[in-house]
């Protein structure tokens, strides 16, 4: 295992749709902000599906409300997303303004689509997920590209008022153990460390050093592991991470697996 | 000079109350009296006016100003009232049913103080008991069950649609603008050449079937309103019986203590149900103060203002029946107002602004009030009368009871009215109302009246002092010597201008007692002493006498003219009495007469140049009338005589120098010289009789003073009508100087003891033929009148000529 330095997420990260929800999840991501003492990036999210579907000459759209149907061209999805962009970049910058926190705002569309590992690396950004996005199949292209991008993911249901679970999915990464840590301090929230594949890397026990890692921490918690021959494993896995109430912390490959599930 | 038998003694002059003789050497030894006893009207009148409680039987205390009606009357109602129970609590609520006209509450007394707290402590926890309710798991789980069913319902309806879609190699997006359906291509949305590259039959294909989804979608859609809608009346339900469980919580507690009050549960049943109602609206302005916490305040919010209490009545305090005196009797101070407040330039209003008047404070006892005063505030009067008539308590601007069209305003609910108004006033006041105002004699039916004086006896002296003592104790002074008591009963005395009675005047004697005490407090006295009572009572009297001084210096200077030595025919110094507020002091006037030929004709100067009143003339006409008896049954009057108060440039009213005037004009007819060094007060009669008149000791006190400054020569004096013998209460210095026989004073009878007083010669009693004897004044006058009706018997014109047509008077 590659031992845990003391970095703490920089940026807190969060995907702006500019719907009911976007709202509670900045709410959230503000709070998480304040708490880590960290600056928040706000991620406008424009759908390249939608882009590409109002290039076909024969795609409308049909009114959320009316049921009517009009037309649904390139120019039009454009001004909307920027009108929308700018929406949320407004609400952003006013929410950051009376928080007195640190922020930046980006349009996921216009960035790289991979970014390197190096600049997620470089800013410790902790990209925050509503649960409800992941199950929703027209968002898969979009958290493919930003999951790209963070190494660490906070996946929560952002209809639930306050966390009162952390759990860190773990496998040996640096970058989580020590954002979950932060985060337990600062929250005063237990965390439970999940390992779901304990002989992941022969030689390397994971258990242990991460319990004198919290010990030497004073961060109260308890590690669950789980070797890939565990029968209990994936009903364990599944308890603790769909717990009503609970943060999940993953690596960023364990979110594109949840993904890839999505996808099936 | 020999004394004569009119002469008055020192000790007629004034009474003296003998400090030694009272039994108590300052008023700390006597117990407190309210009022003197004895059978006072007035008492019989509060009597009868507070037994009968029927709403006509208010009362009218009358009599003069500063004789203590108020004081008195108000200690004779409190000591009754003392007797009968505190009145209930009042107090105005919302009216849910209609908001403009506010309901009112009546509750036993002291509860209505508890029951708004209550209602505040309600409000007050209202917001936080929703708020835990509302945001508490059971709630929140049930609401987002039912909003979960509607997101299932949605999604499952759409998750059948993007089925059928992925089915058919279709997406199902979700763009800015809507729904959308594409093609796919290796599961991602078809590329516009991919799409282009397809055969006409693929594309038309593809079309079909996106037309196809959008048609369900469109079903679909149509549906989700209704879905919507459904599932609001489940969240309205939902949060009718959260709240409903949290309210009735809430006022369970208000519905058992205030269970057995009518009418409480009612108002109750309505808040609930208000509150209920208003629940989500109340969670959202909890959360609307919460993030701004400097306006937090209940009250400030319309949503729950209308669940307070404004306790109009609050008889908390009270262990018995009020007694309210209203000094300042306007109309809105006794009915009560509506205030307003400025919203966005707009006037508005509601209950909590509902203000009470001192009916309302006096319900279920008594309200005093200063006639004059009620009179001359616009609709006051009106405004009682009309909640006596009614026996309500209707609260109306002045505009409202005018017609005026007002800003937006509230009907109250009325307030029956059960109290006892006492109002005090003059007797004019009360002639005037009882003349004109039919009215007050329906409302008013008890008169309380109340005697200006009372009989001096040894009894009532007694009391006097007690009640003395009593104010002394109540205005928290030094105790009063039994030498300042002494004075301050003999000003009573002076202030009834009758030795025999002593003035009620209660409120001078107070003011004198005070101004005493600041007095002693400079000489460094412990008590007051009598010396500190005169200072008061001389300090007093040099505060405002200035008039007075500035009338004597011109006498003394001359330039009023008043002759108090030698013998004048025709004119001698008469006296009257200038009042300037509620000082008064007497100042003498040369009266003369002038005799002329003529047709009997008494001219009277002061009534030609209208600065005579009446009362003087008639006066005058008296004066001829005792002429004409006197002198003209035998022979015609032959003459004309004038009569002026000389240097009198205002106006002359009363009869009191009619006796002086007869004098001075039989004075003026007989030839005969009146002595300058007296002066005269009285009215005369036809019969030749001297009469009584008010201010004598201002009137001998005035010509005392006109002597005294220039000296006095030991034979000088004023004659008054032996009438007024027991009205004498004059000054020390004027007692002292009759004492010091410098100064006299004489009481007469007739015209005929004062003729010789003057003149020193006999009046002369006719014989039985009528003729007066030699050497007597009436001799003297009987002959020039027969001298004047010779002469004019020489101008009569001859049988058959015309009448001399001059007018002989002018």
């Amino acid at each position: 295992m590659r031992a845990p330095d003391n970095r703490r997420p920089a940026r807190i990260v969060t995907p702006l749709q500019c719907d009911e929800s976007t709202w509670a999840a900045l709410d959230f991501a503000v709070a998480m902000a304040k708490t880590l003492r960290a600056e928040l990036k706000g991620t406008f999210l424009e759908d390249l599906d939608v882009l590409t579907a109002a290039s076909l000459p024969i795609t409308r759209a049909v009114s959320y409300r009316s049921g009517q149907v009009g037309s649904l061209d390139p120019a039009q999805v454009e001004a909307h997303y920027r009108a929308l962009a700018a929406r949320a970049r407004e609400r952003l910058a006013a929410v950051c303004r009376e928080q007195a926190l640190g922020w930046s705002f980006e349009i996921a569309e216009r960035t790289p689509a991979v970014a390197g590992e190096g600049e997620a690396e470089q800013h410790h950004d902790l990209l925050l997920l509503d649960r409800r996005m992941l199950r929703r199949r027209q968002n898969v292209t979009t958290l493919l590209r930003l999951a790209t991008r963070y190494a660490t993911v906070g996946v929560w249901d952002m209809t639930m008022p306050q966390p009162s679970r952390l759990i860190l999915v773990y496998r040996g990464e640096a970058d989580g153990l020590e954002v979950a840590g932060e985060l337990a301090r600062a929250m005063g929230l237990a965390l439970d460390v999940v390992i779901p594949d304990s002989d992941g890397k022969p030689g390397e026990p994971l258990a242990e050093p991460v319990q004198e890692w919290m010990a030497a921490r004073s961060i109260a918690g308890t590690v669950h592991e789980f070797t890939p021959d565990d029968p209990a494993r994936q009903d364990g896995l599944l308890r603790l991470t769909a717990a009503p109430g609970a943060l999940v912390i993953y690596d960023r490959r364990d979110l594109l697996a949840l993904v890839g599930e999505a996808l099936r | 000079m020999p004394a004569l038998s009119t002469a008055l003694t020192p000790a007629d002059l004034r009474w003296r109350c003998d400090p030694g003789q009272l039994p108590f050497k300052t008023t700390a030894e006597l117990e407190p009296l309210a009022n003197i006893s004895g059978e006072h009207r007035w008492i019989e009148a509060l009597k009868l006016g507070t037994a009968i409680r029927r709403p006509e039987y208010n009362i009218f205390a009358v009599g003069a100003d500063g004789i203590g009606k108020s004081y008195l009357s108000q200690r004779f109602i409190e000591a009754h009232a003392k007797a009968e129970p505190a009145p209930d609590d009042w107090c105005y609520v919302y009216n849910f049913e209609q908001p403009h006209a506010p309901n009112v509450l009546r509750l036993p007394t002291g509860r209505g103080r508890p029951f708004k707290a209550d209602i505040e402590q309600l409000v007050d926890d209202l917001r936080e008991v929703l708020t835990a309710t509302f945001e508490g798991e059971e709630y929140r789980s049930h609401r987002q069950l039912i909003e979960q069913e509607l997101k299932d319902r949605q999604e499952e309806a759409f998750g059948e649609i993007e089925k059928e879609a992925q089915q058919n190699s279709i997406a199902f997006l979700r763009t800015p603008m809507g729904f959308s359906f594409a093609p796919m291509h290796n599961g991602n949305v078809m590329e516009p050449q991919v799409f282009q590259a397809l055969s006409e039959a693929d594309r038309t294909a593809i079309e079909q079937k996106i037309k196809a989804l959008q048609s369900k979608l469109q079903e679909l859609l149509q549906q989700v309103p209704l879905w919507v809608k459904q599932t609001q009346d489940k969240i309205r339900e939902l949060n009718r019986e959260t709240a409903t469980y949290a309210v009735s919580g809430l006022i369970a507690t208000l519905e058992k203590t205030y269970g057995d009050v009518p009418e409480i549960p009612e108002h109750l049943n309505a808040v609930k149900a208000d509150m209920v109602a208003n629940a989500e609206a109340i969670l959202n302005m909890a959360a609307q103060m919460a993030q701004s916490p400097g306006h937090e305040h209940n009250g400030q919010n319309p949503l729950l203002r209308r669940y307070g209490v404004n306790l109009i009545a609050d008889n908390a305090d009270l262990t018995h029946a009020p007694v309210i005196q209203e000094d300042n009797p306007t109309y809105d101070r006794l009915v009560g107002r509506i205030e307003h407040r400025s919203e966005m330039g707009a006037l508005m209003t509601d209950f909590h602004l509902i203000r009470p008047g001192a009916l309302h404070r006096a319900n279920q006892g008594y309200l005093l009030i200063d006639a004059k005063r009620l009179l001359s505030r616009p609709m006051a009067y009106e405004g009682l009368k009309q909640a006596l008539r009614s026996s309500t308590i209707e609260i109306e601007s002045v505009a409202q009871l005018y017609g005026l069209p007002s800003t937006i305003t509230l009907q109250p609910e009325s307030i029956p009215l059960n109290v006892k108004v006492v109002l005090l006033g003059d007797r004019m006041l009360q002639y005037l109302l009882s003349q004109y105002d039919p009215e007050f004699r329906d409302l008013f039916k008890v008169i309380a009246d109340f005697d200006e004086d009372i009989e001096r006896t040894d009894s009532v002296l007694g009391d006097f002092h007690r009640v003395i003592a009593g104010m002394v104790q109540h205005c928290e002074l030094r105790p009063l010597e039994a030498q300042g008591a002494g004075r301050l009963s003999e000003f009573s005395v002076r202030m009834a201008a009758d030795s025999d009675k002593l003035s009620l005047k209660m409120e001078t004697l107070r003011e004198i007692l005070i101004e005493a005490d600041y007095w002693a407090g400079l000489a460094g006295h412990d008590t007051i002493t009598g010396d500190d009572v005169t200072e008061a009572l001389e300090r007093r009297e040099f505060r405002v006498d200035r008039i007075r001084e500035r009338v004597q210096e011109e006498i003394r200077k001359g330039t009023i003219r008043i002759d108090a030595e030698g013998a004048v025919a025709g004119q001698m110094n008469g006296l009257s009495v200038l009042q300037i507020g509620d000082f008064a002091f007497g100042r003498p006037s040369r009266i003369t007469a002038q005799v002329r030929l003529g047709s009997g004709n008494v001219v009277d100067i002061e009534r030609e140049v209208k600065l005579g009143g009446p009362l003087h003339s008639k006066g005058v006409m008296i004066l001829a009338g005792y002429l004409g008896a006197k002198f003209g049954t035998e022979l015609p009057l032959s003459l004309s005589a004038s009569l002026v108060f000389e240097q009198s440039y205002g106006g002359v009213d009363g009869d009191s120098a009619s006796a002086a005037e007869l004098i001075t004009l039989l004075s003026a007819i007989a030839q005969v010289p009146l002595a300058q060094r007296f002066a005269m007060t009285g009215s005369v009669d036809q019969m030749g009789q001297v009469q009584a008149i008010g201010g004598v000791n201002y009137k001998i006190e005035g010509f005392f003073d006109v002597c005294d400054t220039r000296g006095l020569t030991g034979d000088q004096g004023v004659l008054i009508p032996a009438t007024n013998k027991r009205h004498l209460m004059l000054h020390d210095r004027v007692v002292n100087a009759v004492e010091a026989g410098k100064f006299h004073i004489h009481a007469v009878e007739t015209v005929d003891q004062a003729i010789e007083i003057l003149t020193g010669m006999p009046a002369g009693t006719p014989d039985e033929n009528g003729v007066y004897p030699e050497g007597s004044f009436h001799r003297r006058v009987a002959d020039r009148l027969k001298d004047l009706a010779e002469a004019r018997r020489k101008f009569a014109p001859a049988p058959g000529q015309p009448e001399n047509k001059q007018r002989e008077d002018e």
